[in-house]
């Protein structure tokens, strides 16, 4: 059997299994397509499904098909990325600043702690630590995962519980929008390495030059242009990052944030990120749950998730709650609100992705995070649909 | 107490759970575990991020990493990140080296590799600022290890003399 033939045996896995499990079994209120098909990369990888059956596991996952498979998930998970930065509403968030600062800050910072005290936790046992991490790197990056919100999801979600375009709709992605700019910034300082800081210097100073001239490119560009240029900056600035140390992930997150969302279509770009969810991301699922290790042992791994969710949620909660004291929100506002910037899926899969990349956590830390991000984003539809349909009234209710 | 708050609670609870478990099992280590004095060959890096420690190498480490290379040990190739066991002798004060390969040993020290060296549990000593001069005679580490696991903790450091420091 030749390569191309694995690879499309891989492929034809990739697209069956989780679509089957998802309309069979009617997942799509607690598990949307994309959280079944995460938990089928988990199934399929080297802990579960390879170790049942190693044999079919060495057949189709060689190193030459998991490496095309990886070619094809990187390029998916850039574009994902790109329009998550581009998605960004930062004009918005500063006409709001006060109540967008004072949330979105409370929404960050008291997750990251409880995440940060589950990290040190987990920092005194073998196992989680990566082999590249200083302890402080492990902290901030497991507390970070914890106070991710993921936009692009959220932005699914809330289409689905038709509040995008409502007023609470709009406030969520103020705060996730800046949460999200948080997030990435700190990731970079997190992979800052100051063995190469003249290259990382170098490559943010060019990026910030060029950006100027990019910008006054993409204006003068008309419409059907912009889309191509977009995706060749995209390509330059992710190989940038990448080669000053930074992850090329933090380049095309960069890519989309300096960019302007006015200037796509909405109605395209809302199509190519459903494409782009169907047809690549799977591969760069699959691609994440073949990345899984359960070598610490099944139970410890399940518990450090348990206990990563519960600092997560918890100081999620916790936050958008203080924020909600400070701003005299109404009561339940701050429930509904808090579960909502909870979702964590793609964006800290990414995340934490980029962690293990860089040998910041191991593998087994890496799965007990991904546990937690399936967990977290399952609770949100079954959480939040209910109190919405008790609270109507609170979905209309702008700052 | 509505559900929320019930929540909160029950969350902050579970993670200072967590860390309170951690820290009680290293605790147990400290208290009951087998004292063991490591040689260490001390340097006094400062550190921007870390505050003002002593950055510690041991001898036995070195030991480690020689028998790894030269495929003495039971287990020759470790990777990054990986973790593997060292069956270690004491002599009549408790100085810990590399048992012989075949000599009896009841002790294994558990370690880590971190970029191709070995990881023995720490590799630095922190303390207060301005009294870095204290630990300029520092000639042995003080470790407790758990027999059954492995695990060790450093617990001080030692003078020539074993005096603590």
């Amino acid at each position: 059997v030749s390569t191309t033939e694995l690879f499309l045996i891989a492929m034809a896995i990739i697209f069956t299994v989780p679509y089957l499990i998802w309309r069979i079994a009617k997942t799509d209120y607690w598990a949307p397509l994309v959280i079944v098909q995460i938990l089928t990369g988990i199934l399929l990888g080297p802990g579960v499904l390879g170790k049942a059956f190693p044999e079919y596991y060495a057949f189709v996952f060689t190193p030459a098909v998991v490496q095309a498979l990886n070619g094809i998930a990187w390029w998916a998970v850039m574009v994902f990325v790109w329009i998550a930065g581009l998605e960004l509403d930062l004009g918005k968030a500063w006409e709001h600043r006060r109540e967008t600062s004072i949330t979105a800050g409370l929404a960050l910072g008291t997750p990251l702690a409880l995440g940060a005290l589950a990290a040190a936790a987990l920092l005194m046992y073998d196992g989680w630590i990566g082999p590249k991490a200083h302890a402080w790197q492990f902290v901030i990056g497991v507390g970070m995962a914890c106070a991710v919100t993921a936009l692009p999801i959220l932005i699914l979600l809330m289409e689905k519980l038709e509040i995008l375009r409502q007023p609470m709709g709009q406030r969520l992605l103020r705060y996730a929008s800046l949460d999200d700019i948080a997030i990435w910034g700190v990731l970079a300082v997190l992979l800052m390495d100051w063995e190469r800081i003249g290259k990382q210097a170098g490559f943010l100073i060019v990026f910030t030059l060029v950006t100027f001239a990019f910008r006054q490119l993409m204006r003068w560009l008309p419409a059907k242009d912009r889309w191509h240029v977009g995706l060749i900056w995209l390509a330059a600035c992710a190989f940038g990052a990448d080669w000053s140390g930074l992850h090329f992930m933090v380049g095309a997150f960069l890519a989309g944030a300096v960019a302007d969302r006015q200037w796509f279509d909405e109605k395209q770009m809302d199509t190519l990120r459903h494409s782009v969810l169907l047809v690549v991301m799977p591969v760069y699922f699959l691609s994440t749950g073949l990345r899984t290790n359960w070598g610490v042992g099944g139970a410890a791994v399940f518990l450090a998730a348990f206990v990563l969710l519960a600092a997560s949620i918890a100081g999620k909660l916790l936050g958008v709650r203080l924020a909600g004291r400070v701003l005299g929100w109404k009561r339940g506002e701050a429930s509904i609100i808090g579960w909502l910037l909870q979702t964590k899926a793609l964006i800290m899969i990414v995340f934490v992705n980029i962690l293990l990349d860089k040998a910041l956590i191991t593998s087994e830390t890496f799965t007990a995070l991904l546990l937690m991000a399936v967990a977290s984003t399952m609770l949100t539809v079954p959480v939040v649909a209910p109190k919405l349909e008790k609270m109507k009234s609170v979905v209309m209710q702008e700052a | 107490m509505n559900a929320t708050r019930a929540l909160i609670l029950l969350g902050a609870a579970i993670v200072l759970g967590a860390i309170n478990v951690s820290i009680a099992g290293k605790e147990g280590v400290k208290r009951n575990g087998e004292v063991v004095y490591l040689d260490l060959a001390p340097r006094d890096p400062r550190s921007m991020m870390q505050g003002d420690y002593m950055a510690l190498r041991f001898r036995l480490a070195q030991e480690i990493e020689t028998s790894l290379r030269t495929g003495a040990a039971a287990k020759p190739v470790l990777g990054d990140g990986e973790t593997g066991f060292a069956d270690i002798a004491l002599d009549e004060k408790r100085v810990a080296s590399l048992a012989k390969p075949g000599a009896p040993s009841n002790l294994r020290m558990r370690f880590r590799m971190r970029k191709g060296a070995v990881w023995l549990g720490t590799n630095a000593f922190f303390f207060e600022e301005g009294t870095d001069g204290r630990y300029t005679s520092a000639r042995y580490g003080e470790f407790r290890i758990d027999g059954a696991s492995g695990e060790a903790v450093l617990v001080g450091l030692r003078d020539a003399k074993f005096a603590a420091l």
